[in-house]
C-alpha cells in the first residue's frame, strides 16, 4: 500500500489513489503511520499532509539546513539533498554554511537568518574558519537595506574588513548592477541586484 | 554486526576526533542502514577520493582500538584497508571499489550528507548502491539488491549510464559483471528489471564482450 500511495497525498487523493471511501482512505494512512511510512504535516490552508514513503522512515538525529533555513526565511529552498549536521546548528553557521554552497537561493534564503543573530564573534568564527568574512560582510550590509536586523557591532565589523579577500564571487560569475558600493567597501562581488531583494 | 545507531554513534566519536576535516562516500550495507533498507549490516564500507584523508581516518581509527588487516585476497595498488573491533568492521577503499570506481556522477548524485563534527558522511543514491553491489559475488549482495528493487522506485536509465560511464573510463568488464548480476536478480530472486533496460543492458553487454574477446571469438562463443 505505501508503493501505491508513495510521495505527498491528503486524504482526498489517497482515498482516489485507492479507490476508497476518505474514511478508508484516512484508517489505511493511520496504519501505515504505524508502522512508520507516514510522516504528517499541514499544507496550504492547514490541510493535512501525509508524506508516504515506501521505506520505514527511520529517526535522524541532527538538524537539515535547509530544513532549517526554510523553517525561518519566507524564501524557501529545494533541497539538491539532505544536508544533515550532527550537533547543534545556530543561525550564524547556517549562515556561514549557506555561503559556503555558493548557491544563489539558498544565499538569498538565508540572509534573513540575519534578523536572529545575536552573537556577532561567534557569526565571525564560523566564517573566518571558512574563509568567508567579506562575503558575510556585504551580505549582511545588503541584508540591512531590505530587512529589520539587528546592528552589527564595530569589532566584529573591523575584524571582518581586515580579512584577506579568497573569492571575489560570492555565487561563481554573479556581480550585483545596483550594489556597487557595497562590492566596493568589501571587495567582493555581490550576486544579487534590487529586483531580488524586492521579491 | 552494526546497527544504524551503533554506526551513527561511531562516526560521531570519530567526527570528534578527527583534528582536521575528512570527506568519505558511504557505499553498500551501510549506505542502507541510512536509508532504512535495512536495520544491521556486517561491514562499514566507505570510500575515500585521497590517501591523506583515507591516512588521517585510520589514525583515528587505531587510537580507537581497531586492528589494521590488509585484504588477503587484494593486492591491486588501491587495496581496501580493513580495520575491526570487536563487532565493528570498516572497510576503506580508496576511489576504486573492486571492479568500480567512484564515478563523478555518483558524487553529484548523493542523496544525503551527514555531517558529524569533522567528519563528512557522503550516502550514495540507492541506484548508486545497486551498481556497486554487482562488484562481488556474494548471494549476501543480490538480496539486498533485489530488497531495494522491491521496496522503491529504480532509474534504471541512471544505472545504465552509469555502466555506460565505467566501461568507457577503463572498466571494461563492468558491463559483463552487471548484466549477470541483473540475470541473478530477475531469475533467483524475482526482481521486477523492466524490458528495456534489460534489452540496453544486452546491447552493451555484447559491444563490451566484443571489444574485449575480438569478433571472431564472440562468434564462436555466441556459437556455443
Amino acid at each position: 500500500m505505501a508503493k501505491r500511495l508513495r510521495g505527498m497525498q491528503t486524504a482526498a487523493s489517497a482515498a482516489k489513489a485507492l479507490d476508497v471511501g476518505r474514511r478508508t482512505a484516512v484508517n489505511y494512512i493511520s496504519e501505515l503511520r504505524k508502522l512508520g511510512y507516514v510522516r504528517t504535516s499541514r499544507g496550504k490552508g492547514k490541510i493535512r499532509m501525509y508524506e508516504i514513503s515506501e521505506t520505514k522512515a527511520i529517526k535522524k538525529s541532527g538538524t537539515d539546513l535547509y530544513d532549517f533555513i526554510n523553517s525561518l526565511s519566507p524564501v524557501k529552498v529545494h533541497k539538491p539533498y539532505e544536508y544533515i549536521i550532527h550537533g547543534k546548528l545556530s543561525a550564524e553557521e547556517a549562515i556561514a554554511r549557506a555561503i559556503e554552497t555558493k548557491d544563489f537561493r539558498t544565499i538569498l534564503a538565508a540572509m534573513y537568518l540575519f534578523r536572529l543573530v545575536k552573537d556577532w564573534p561567534e557569526l565571525n568564527r564560523q566564517t573566518k574558519m571558512r574563509g568567508l568574512q567579506r562575503s558575510v560582510g556585504a551580505l549582511y550590509d545588503l541584508a540591512r537595506k531590505y530587512i529589520r536586523v539587528r546592528a552589527m557591532d564595530k569589532r566584529t565589523r573591523n575584524s571582518l574588513l581586515k580579512a584577506r579577500t579568497e573569492d571575489k564571487f560570492i555565487v561563481p560569475h554573479m556581480r550585483s548592477k545596483n550594489f556597487q558600493d557595497i562590492e566596493r567597501v568589501w571587495n567582493v562581488y555581490l550576486p544579487f541586484n534590487d529586483g531580488d531583494m524586492r521579491r | 554486526m552494526t546497527g544504524v545507531n551503533e554506526q551513527q554513534e561511531l562516526f560521531k566519536l570519530i567526527g570528534r576526533q578527527l583534528k582536521k576535516r575528512v570527506e568519505c562516500y558511504v557505499i553498500g550495507g551501510s549506505a542502507m542502514l541510512f536509508y532504512g533498507f535495512k536495520t544491521v549490516t556486517k561491514d562499514i564500507d566507505l570510500v575515500f577520493t585521497s590517501e591523506e584523508e583515507r591516512r588521517r581516518f585510520t589514525a583515528v581509527l587505531k587510537e580507537m582500538g581497531f586492528a589494521h588487516r590488509r585484504y588477503s585476497d587484494y593486492t591491486a595498488e588501491n587495496a581496501a584497508v580493513l580495520m575491526e573491533r570487536k563487532e565493528a568492521r570498516f572497510d576503506l577503499f580508496l576511489a576504486e571499489i573492486i571492479t568500480t570506481v567512484l564515478s563523478p556522477g555518483m558524487i553529484s548524485r548523493i542523496k544525503e550528507k551527514h555531517e558529524f563534527s569533522n567528519l563528512v558522511v557522503n550516502v550514495v543514491s540507492p541506484e548508486d548502491i545497486i551498481v556497486l553491489k554487482c562488484a562481488t559475488d556474494r548471494a549476501g549482495d543480490r538480496k539486498d539488491a533485489a530488497d531495494i528493487i522491491g521496496s522503491m522506485e529504480i532509474s534504471w536509465d541512471t544505472i545504465l549510464e552509469e555502466a555506460r560511464w565505467q566501461a568507457a573510463n577503463g572498466k571494461k568488464a563492468f558491463v559483463i559483471f552487471l548484466f549477470d548480476f541483473v540475470e541473478d536478480l530477475r531469475y533467483d530472486y524475482k526482481a521486477i528489471i523492466p524490458r528495456s533496460f534489460t534489452k540496453n543492458l544486452m546491447k552493451e553487454y555484447k559491444e563490451q564482450l566484443i571489444k574485449l574477446l575480438g569478433y571472431k571469438k564472440y562468434k564462436e562463443m555466441d556459437g556455443k
